[in-house]
């Protein structure tokens, strides 16, 4: 995975540099200019709201982990042999149909020998609802590994894992060699894995991910229909959940706060590397206190960003890009969010912000780096910070409220600027050289109208307040 | 634009909006790269009332310039009536420029810029005193809004292009700052026809200044007849760059008749 974070000071040099580019002096008196084309602003509707589909577990027998017969401490000790006993077990019940698995209240401390740089956890069976006791707690053991999975679902289909607590060893991990060390995860889902169900768990403290959902083999794979809903993912040094390489995921009704400790330190991060992700419905989450930011999409398509809670209160530290980021390969719907800013990020106090200064081929184009599928932003409500669009296009922007903030729009076409509300002393729809559509927008309770068009790049604002 | 009903109250509003320097987006002024250019009189047997004039192939005269704050004052200093106003500009109660003294603008300041903040009644207004009409359809009456583009049916597209030949006032291709544009330093508008190379190359419609840039122009082209109809703005501002200068941007841009913007104003046309 590539850290994301981003010294947003080039970029900002990148844009005052770019204004330089509009015109450019000859030998002479006469302007050379290039020559300015209309872009195509075609507005297909959304895609369609993500469905997932949920596990199908046909094994229909039951079975509850029995400690001595498998040789299993549930006190806390022993982490080799209640690995080994642990998978034993499992593998035993998936042999005999067993569809599913209890685990009972205690603590289980996992752990052993995997390769140089890997320790090894519990792989769930296919075709198995793993659920673990409330007071059940699946806990790796202090190593020094890069890399390791508590739980480990790898190419599996129709897989629960319900209930309890996976826990990593952060504080207590042995960060030899320098390095991220940033691959310890509480479940790992990977090898194209189909119809994965995460429910009602904790996942903490663990140096990597609570979820990592990940693609395998050859470019474009994806892990299929991954839920993971009502559970509290918290603490973890890297991420929430992350997708690199996810195909209809829901993530739905968590806490996922406090992500804190290497970058890039995200509630959900998309980022498929040679995999695909698309089809994501992040909905109903409550995200605080997550130091990268709460979501990030680099090259996520069709992804539903809904109803969900952002709120940095507590935050000592501005957040390093949040809480809300989305790159320019990337297609989002954000709608019914209320995303409260307070300490801000390291772009300032923005809310929404899109990272396109990657976009080379959207000039003129009314693209995002050939994505003709617009972003819609809708229906969100910005408390103490804005909306932050720049050197890209294709915009959906349309009644939002923002509350002490800016709209702020720089070197944009084919946006739709419509019904949005912002109150604030000074600055409040802040536009250079914004092409598109706008209406019904209202600025400190009254209308306000903008001289904007597809074909007309617009500012309202002096050169000095940029 | 105020609630002052007659002229003389709508003189001392304007005084005392002045005094109390009533501060809307307007900056201060800038100047042109040089002075302005004089434009002489009106020619082609058109009249000179309220700026001057020139006759195009098309038969229809039109200004040189767009209208100043100075012709404008000028008007409002001879106590114009707000009756007579067609019925779409009946809530239009006054002729104020919306933000005539804002900014650190005074009543006797920059009077060589173009007047804004003035609404499509305001502009209409002040054409129809002077006996002319808001520049619109050829021949007269309101221009379609469909024929933005059109040559034939528009007086303001008509001078722009040259007859339909250019895309931009000064020829096929956009040459940046050859008008006053989104400029990269100051804000607000300029003194009129100081950039003597925004004009058309072509001598039958080179006396016409400031079609691209500086500011905006209403043009008599709505999209309903009612009050709350919208109307074309033509040509671009100083809030505009690049594409936005075209003499047929814009496509989608029109206000509200009775909205006004501080790069927002108006020329008049007359047959």
């Amino acid at each position: 995975m590539t850290p994301l974070i981003r010294t947003y000071t080039l970029w900002l040099l990148g844009v005052s540099l770019a204004l330089t580019a509009c015109g450019e002096r000859g030998d002479g008196d006469d302007v050379i200019s290039v020559q300015p084309v209309a872009p195509i602003c075609d507005f297909p509707a959304p895609g369609p709201r993500p469905e997932v589909a949920l596990p199908e577990v046909t094994n229909t027998g039951e079975y509850t982990l029995e400690l001595e017969r498998w040789g299993v401490s549930a006190t806390g000790v022993d982490p080799q042999a209640t690995t080994d006993g642990l998978q034993d077990a499992l593998d035993w019940a998936a042999e005999q149909g067993i569809g599913l698995f209890r685990v009972p209240a205690g603590e289980y401390l996992i752990g052993e020998e995997g390769t140089y740089n890997y320790r090894a956890g519990i792989v769930i069976p296919s075709n198995m609802v793993f659920e673990l006791d409330a007071n059940a707690t699946i806990r790796m053991d202090t190593n020094d590994k890069w890399n390791y999975c508590v739980l480990t679902v790898d190419g599996g289909q129709d897989v629960v894992i319900r209930g309890g607590h996976i826990v990593g060893e952060r504080d207590t991990h042995i960060y030899t060699d320098g390095g991220a060390h940033d691959e310890g995860h509480a479940i790992c889902v990977s090898g194209n894995s189909e119809r994965v169900l995460i429910e009602n768990t904790e996942l903490r403290e663990v140096t990597g991910d609570g979820v990592l959902i990940v693609g395998s083999g050859d470019a474009g794979n994806s892990c299929f229909d991954i839920t993971i809903r009502n559970s509290e993912i918290h603490h973890n040094r890297r991420q929430g959940v992350s997708i690199v390489g996810g195909v209809r995921v829901l993530i739905e009704n968590n806490d996922i706060h406090h992500i804190s400790g290497t970058s890039p330190q995200f509630g959900v991060d998309v980022e498929s590397l040679s995999f695909r992700s698309a089809d994501i419905l992040i909905t109903g989450n409550r995200f605080n206190q997550n130091q990268g930011g709460d979501l990030v999409n680099t090259d996520g398509t069709n992804l539903w960003f809904e109803d969900n809670d952002c709120d940095q209160t507590g935050l000592a530290e501005r957040q390093s890009d949040g809480p809300i980021v989305h790159w320019g390969k990337s297609d989002q719907v954000v709608r019914g969010n209320t995303i409260t800013i307070t300490v801000g990020s390291s772009n300032g106090q923005w809310g929404l912000i899109g990272y396109s200064g990657d976009d080379p081929d959207r000039e003129g184009r009314g693209t995002r780096s050939g994505n003709l599928q617009p972003n819609y932003f809708e229906d969100n409500m910005f408390i103490g910070g804005g909306l932050h669009m720049a050197r890209t296009g294709h915009f959906v922007v349309r009644n939002n409220v923002i509350q002490d903030g800016t709209m702020l729009g720089y070197n944009i076409d084919c946006v739709r600027i419509q019904d949005n509300d912002v109150t604030r002393e000074t600055e409040t729809y802040k536009f250079r050289y914004v092409a598109g559509e706008s209406s019904g927008n209202v600025k400190n309770g009254g209308p306000v109208e903008f001289l904007m068009a597809d074909d007309s790049p617009y500012t309202n604002s002096p050169p000095s307040q940029w | 634009m105020s609630n002052s009903a007659t002229a003389a109250q709508t003189r001392s509003a304007w005084a005392i909006a002045a005094l109390l320097g009533v501060v809307c987006s307007c900056d201060s002024g800038t100047t042109g790269p040089t002075g302005p250019v004089d434009v002489g009189p009106s020619t082609g047997g058109c009249p000179d009332l309220g700026g001057s004039m020139t006759r195009l192939p098309e038969g229809f005269c039109i200004d040189r310039t767009e209208v100043t704050r100075g012709a404008y004052f000028a008007w409002l200093d001879t106590g114009p009536t707000t009756d007579g106003q067609p019925a779409e500009c009946a809530a239009n109660v006054d002729f104020l420029p919306t933000c005539a003294t804002t900014g650190g603008w005074g009543l006797d300041r920059y009077l060589d810029n173009p007047v804004g903040c003035v609404d499509w009644c305001d502009a209409r207004a002040y054409c129809e005193a002077h006996g002319k009409r808001l520049c619109g359809r050829v021949g007269g009456g309101a221009n379609p809004m469909d024929d933005y583009n059109d040559a034939a049916q528009s007086e303001w597209f008509a001078t722009c292009s040259a007859g339909g030949e250019n895309d931009y006032v000064f020829g096929v291709n956009y040459v940046k700052d050859r008008c006053y544009e989104s400029p990269e330093s100051g804000w607000g508008t300029t003194g009129v026809a100081t950039h003597p190379e925004c004009v058309s190359p072509d001598g039958d419609y080179a006396g016409v200044y400031d079609l691209g840039g500086n500011v905006a122009e209403w043009e008599n082209s709505c999209n309903g007849v009612g009050a709350d109809a919208r109307c074309r703005i033509r040509g671009g501002s100083f809030k505009h760059t690049a594409n936005g200068l075209r003499c047929d941007a814009g496509s989608t841009l029109s206000l509200p008749r009775h909205s006004t913007d501080d790069a927002v104003g108006f020329r008049c046309c007359t047959d």
